[in-house]
């Protein structure tokens, strides 16, 4: 309520510049009172309690001095315009005291009550610094307080990261194991208690060497020691033993942890249960060694059999030729001590040890096609087919064969293994076709399932479709020796060249109205 | 055409009889002097062992040699002579059962002259021992004896 006009206690005598403010305001007044006392004939004690409320009003705003500047105005005035006549003297003593007294105590009255405002003015002022300085501590404390909820942020921010980082860690499938660098465990996540079966609880200041078997200690010093100078460690593969006792393998990385000035504090190793690897691994390596050791085995019997071939082709020879050649000796140099039948016995002889001979040398060609390798490359079976049929035509060139062989047909498969297959099917329908006064024998390619079927087909005797199923076997004929000469291996033959190359084959035909071979090859 | 010997190496009776009848039959009437196995033959062409005191210089026109005989077999034996310069240019025929390609690769690789195939018909065999006898004693220069 009080306002301050200009600064805080000024001096109850004041300044020359209030008391000049006291005298215009009595001046004003006094005046304002003459004209209105002309005008509204005021009587002392209207005017006496107007002065008093000027003087009360100087004395609480200006100050003292003033006050009693004031109060000696009013009385002056008082004095100047209401001169009493001499009736009135008396009565104009005593109001003029009265009045006198009034203002006096109005002084006293006012005085107090400014002096009063002047302590609350002090007050105020004191107040006022009071709540300046705890405006001043407030606004320090905000900014404190900002600077605390910058700090809070940051470290709910921090948290933030490390807790999104702890997720990754936790929810890792891989053994996460943060270890002092003395081995203590100072983390561990669920998957390394997947892995090793400690909870954290249990593992969490625990030595990292109750992991380790026994002897591996030597390992965990060089790995720590290895950390020690900063390097890192990768898929290093070792055995580790869980909670239960049981030992797996694992692959880990060491890696070494930093704090913020650069030391190493820590060492973080990740780890990861191999064990179902390495079995893989080791059931690949035994398979390879097996096959191995198969494959040694298979070269060996390969050899053997070799070997017997080489035997058999050479032993049982020999003494057919024997058999032959004697036969014949006796033939020749016995002939007019023979009869017919004694010649006849004879022949049957030659002919039984030659046919053996056959057998033999197609047998052996059997198994030979069986054992050989098969060099694949670009074969033409065009060129090859006219090959054979040259061939055969210079057997017999009296026969009218007509050989169709349609051109540049190729393959891919072994050239010598081919050749065989091909001679076979022409042969046969060479032979199968030497009853017929005139023949036809055709070699070509059509489209079977996509792909080419080679094909070689006679218009001769054919054969039985009922016994089909008999064609291919060994040694097995259609027609007996006396209708055509054969083994019964040729068609054995041409089949198993047939299946070497992943192909197929099979053949159609009718009694006297030829027939038709056909293959394919992978 | 007489003074030329052939030199038959084979260990096996019957095909000797045979062979020797093909000759006669293709009227070759050549000496022809037989070794039953590989030491023998060695012996007979170095004129050592059981053939000492034989003049290794009379060599004969052409060596027929079956490749399995005992001790000392066909290819061994051919790898001596070859590897002796007396021997080294001396015809060599081999006259084998063997079918067995490998055989034949080895027999030229190491200096055969010939590879024939005995076959088992006889007929076939006279005509080839006849072809034989023909082309190597007639037909056939050879180089004179060395050393002699």
């Amino acid at each position: 309520m009080v306002k301050d006009l200009k600064s805080p206690t000024a001096s109850p005598l004041g300044s020359f510049s209030s008391y000049l403010i006291a005298t215009l305001a009595m001046v004003v007044v006094i005046g304002g009172v003459f004209l209105a006392d002309r005008a509204l004939d005021l009587s002392i004690p209207n005017a006496g309690v107007l002065y008093l409320l000027v003087v009360i009003g100087v004395v609480l705003w200006i100050g003292t001095g003033p006050g009693l500047l004031a109060v000696g105005l009013s009385l002056v005035a008082i004095a100047v315009f209401y001169s009493p006549s001499d009736a009135d003297l008396r009565t104009f003593a005593a109001r003029y005291v009265t009045i006198f007294i009034a203002l006096v105590v109005g002084v006293v009255l006012a005085r107090s009550l400014r002096r009063n405002e002047e302590e609350l003015q002090v007050k105020n002022e004191v107040l006022r610094a009071q709540s300046e300085e705890v405006e001043a501590q407030r606004e320090e404390l905000q900014a404190q307080n900002e600077e605390l909820r910058a700090a809070g942020d940051s470290l709910a921010d921090a948290y933030h990261a490390r807790d999104q980082l702890a997720a990754i860690v936790e929810s890792s499938e891989d053994a996460i194991i943060g270890q002092g660098l003395d081995g203590t465990i100072v983390s561990w996540n669920d998957g390394a208690r997947r892995l090793y079966g400690y909870s954290a609880e249990e593992a969490v200041g625990k030595s990292i060497a109750m992991l380790i078997p026994p002897g591996g200690q030597d390992d965990l010093r060089a790995v720590l020691g290895s950390i020690r100078l900063g390097e890192h460690i990768e898929a290093y593969e070792t055995v580790r033993v869980r909670k239960d006792g049981s030992s797996i393998e694992v692959s880990l990385g060491v890696s070494p942890v930093k704090d913020a000035k650069g030391a190493i504090v820590r060492a973080s190793t990740i780890g990861r249960d191999i064990t179902t690897r390495k079995r893989a691994e080791r059931q690949v390596s035994k398979l390879n060694a097996d096959l191995e050791r198969r494959a040694l085995e298979l070269a060996a019997t390969n050899h053997e059999l070799e070997a017997f071939s080489y035997s058999v082709s050479h032993d049982l020879r020999t003494p057919l030729r024997g058999i032959d050649g004697f036969s014949q000796a006796l033939l020749e140099d016995y002939e007019d001590k023979l009869d017919a039948q004694g010649k006849n016995y004879l022949h049957r002889v030659r002919a039984a040890s030659q046919r053996m001979a056959r057998l033999i040398d197609d047998l052996l060609d059997l198994s030979r096609i069986t054992r050989t390798e098969i060099r694949n490359q670009a074969v033409d079976l065009s060129a090859i087919a006219k090959e054979i049929a040259v061939e055969l035509q210079g057997t017999e060139p009296e026969r009218q064969v007509e050989i169709v062989i349609a051109p540049n047909v190729t393959a891919s498969g072994d050239a010598r293994l081919l050749r065989i297959a091909l001679g076979n099917l022409l042969h046969n329908a060479w032979k199968f076709t030497g009853k017929h006064s005139t023949s036809r024998i055709e070699f070509g390619v059509a489209e079977q399932d996509g792909g080419p079927a080679y094909y070689v087909r006679d218009d001769g005797a054919g054969f039985d479709v009922a016994y089909a199923g008999k064609l291919f076997g060994a040694f097995q004929r259609l027609h007996g020796a006396t209708e055509f000469p054969g083994t019964g291996i040729g068609l054995a033959t041409f089949q198993r060249i047939i299946h070497r190359h992943g192909g197929r084959a099979w053949a159609e035909g009718a009694v006297e109205q030829g027939a038709t071979f056909y293959f394919t090859l992978k | 055409m007489n003074d030329k010997t052939i030199l038959l190496v084979e260990d096996n009776p019957d095909d000797e009889a045979l062979t020797l009848r093909a000759l006669k039959k293709s009227n070759i009437m050549n000496d022809v002097v037989v070794a039953r196995d590989g030491v023998e033959a060695l012996d007979y062409l170095f004129g050592t062992g059981a053939h000492a005191g034989r003049d290794a210089s009379d060599m004969p026109q052409v060596v027929l040699l079956d490749l399995k005989l005992p001790k000392v077999d066909g290819l061994e034996v051919l790898r001596r002579l070859r590897a002796t310069d007396r021997t080294k240019l001396l015809p060599v025929v081999i006259l084998t059962s063997s079918k067995e390609e490998q055989d034949m690769i080895t027999g030229y690789s190491l200096g055969a002259n010939s590879y024939v195939r005995k076959p088992v018909d006889f007929n076939q065999f006279a005509e080839a021992v006849r072809q034989l006898g023909l082309y190597w004693l007639v037909l056939n220069e050879s180089v004179p004896a060395f050393g002699s």
